[in-house]
């Protein structure tokens, strides 16, 4: 029989640098997550992988068992280094930092789609949109 | 160490929940962690899974600021990134609690049961108020353990393939090394095991800490030392070094010359995919490897000085 999934978890830590503090400890205990065993396997797995945000998605099951997957990172990260911005826009309403193009949007909602949760190619790339006007870049064709 | 935080979570979209991890994540501790958890049915039921675990719902985006003297420049910046990013898109104010280490730190105990590995040894959690466990054997090598914070549950692979390993490699009367030596796990067993001197190192404080209570928890303090550092604050030669870290560090530890520490080493905590360069630079420090081992996709590697006569 198909476990039920309880609950998700998506943690968006760096690389390699998983620890039994915030925000992993208080996020994943309660779900009765053994800490330094998530901390291990994410370091363990992730460990080439430093300097960026990798995504952990933890399945969490009514049984309390659970199993997780790395994801890509971020779709902020992406847009900054599609952007060649280092930050996003501390006023993304009124300072625009950079910009990307659809082509690019479309990159990003590709390699992002399995993580995004949206139906299509189109919904995932209307949230990359989003997330991009939410950092004060724009999107031009 | 900090061990209360600021804890603040927004109910939002999946959609705003990255927008909103964006916009804070600079003034937060660790990183975000974004939660969706399924609602339940009105008869309480949780009903069967999704297609693609595919949930539906809210995303509750929470994170953390340490409870010190950092927290109000902390918090200003993380309102004051919200305050813009409202301006782009409604944004739901954040909800704040304090929370303490001591609130998490302890949850899964619950869930940790005495624990069999290698062929005979015994973990037992030392929360447990029985000293016997029924199914304990005369033979068996019993360890009581309480991990708090610090790696080695027994429950992990890459533990269970250290402890096989030093049931078939630790002598009675041997000084034996333990590199990240965590919960103590290990440096106990190796005691246990009949090794007359136990050096565990740790550049980790908690687990220092913890690897002590345990020792003196299983009365092998005479024998075990567990000391706050790495490899090289252990002074002298070993007849076996155990490492169960991960591969990168083992890596390393052999290029800063590891390998003339001991005759003998057991390398743990290496992934599969990460086994060859271990195993090439173990060789290329003059170790040979005598046995590989592996559950799931975590290795083991049992490696000797060149020149060393094969057990």
């Amino acid at each position: 029989m198909a476990k039920k999934v309880k609950s998700i978890v998506s943690i968006q830590i760096e690389a390699g640098k998983a620890t039994p503090a915030p925000p992993i400890g208080p996020s994943l205990a309660p779900h009765g997550i053994n800490l330094m065993m998530f901390c291990k396997e994410y370091n363990a797995r992730t460990a080439s992988m430093a300097g960026y945000i990798i995504p952990a998605k933890i399945t969490v099951y009514t049984d309390n068992s659970f199993t997780f997957t790395l994801g890509t990172p971020p779709t902020a990260q992406l847009i900054r280094k599609a952007a060649g911005i280092e930050k996003g826009s501390a006023m993304p309403n009124r300072n625009k930092v950079g910009k990307i193009t659809r082509a690019q949007v479309k990159e990003i909602a590709e390699m992002k789609m399995k993580d995004l949760n949206a139906i299509d190619l189109e919904g995932a790339m209307k949230q990359v949109i989003g997330t991009a006007r939410s950092m004060g870049v724009e999107v031009v064709d | 160490m900090v061990n209360r935080w600021l804890e603040l979570s927004l109910e939002t979209d999946a959609e705003l929940a990255e927008a909103i991890s964006e916009a804070i994540f600079p003034y937060v501790e660790g990183g975000v962690a974004l939660e969706q958890t399924h609602r339940q049915q009105p008869g309480g039921e949780i009903a069967d899974r999704w297609e693609d675990e595919r949930v539906e719902g809210p995303i509750i985006v929470r994170a953390y600021l340490p409870d010190d003297e950092t927290l109000a420049e902390r918090k200003r910046k993380v309102e004051e990134a919200l305050a813009y990013l409202n301006m782009v898109r409604p944004t739901p104010q954040p909800a704040y609690r304090i929370v303490a280490q001591s609130d998490w730190a302890d949850a899964w105990k619950a869930s940790f049961k005495p624990l069999r590995i290698g062929r005979r040894i015994l973990i037992r959690p030392s929360w447990m108020e029985d000293a016997s466990p029924g199914d304990a054997a005369d033979r068996d090598v019993v360890i009581a353990l309480d991990p708090g914070m610090a790696f080695g549950t027994g429950l992990h692979p890459t533990t269970q393939l250290c402890a096989a390993a030093m049931e078939d490699y630790v002598q009675p009367g041997m000084r034996v090394l333990d590199v990240g030596s965590g919960s103590g796990i290990l440096s106990i067993l190796a005691a246990k095991l009949g090794a007359r001197e136990v050096v565990g190192v740790d550049t980790d404080d908690e687990a220092v800490r913890v690897g002590r209570e345990n020792v003196l928890a299983n009365g092998v303090a005479d024998r075990v030392t567990i000391a706050h550092g790495s490899h090289e604050v252990a002074h002298g030669v070993y007849d076996l070094v155990v490492a169960n870290i991960l591969a990168g560090v083992i890596i390393r530890m052999l290029a800063e010359g590891l390998a003339s520490r001991a005759p003998r080493f057991i390398f743990s905590g290496i992934l599969d995919a990460q086994a060859t360069d271990v195993a090439r630079a173990a060789e290329a420090a003059g170790l040979s490897i005598v046995e590989q081992r592996a559950i799931d996709d975590w290795i083991c590697l049992v490696c000797a000085r060149r020149g060393e006569q094969k057990r």
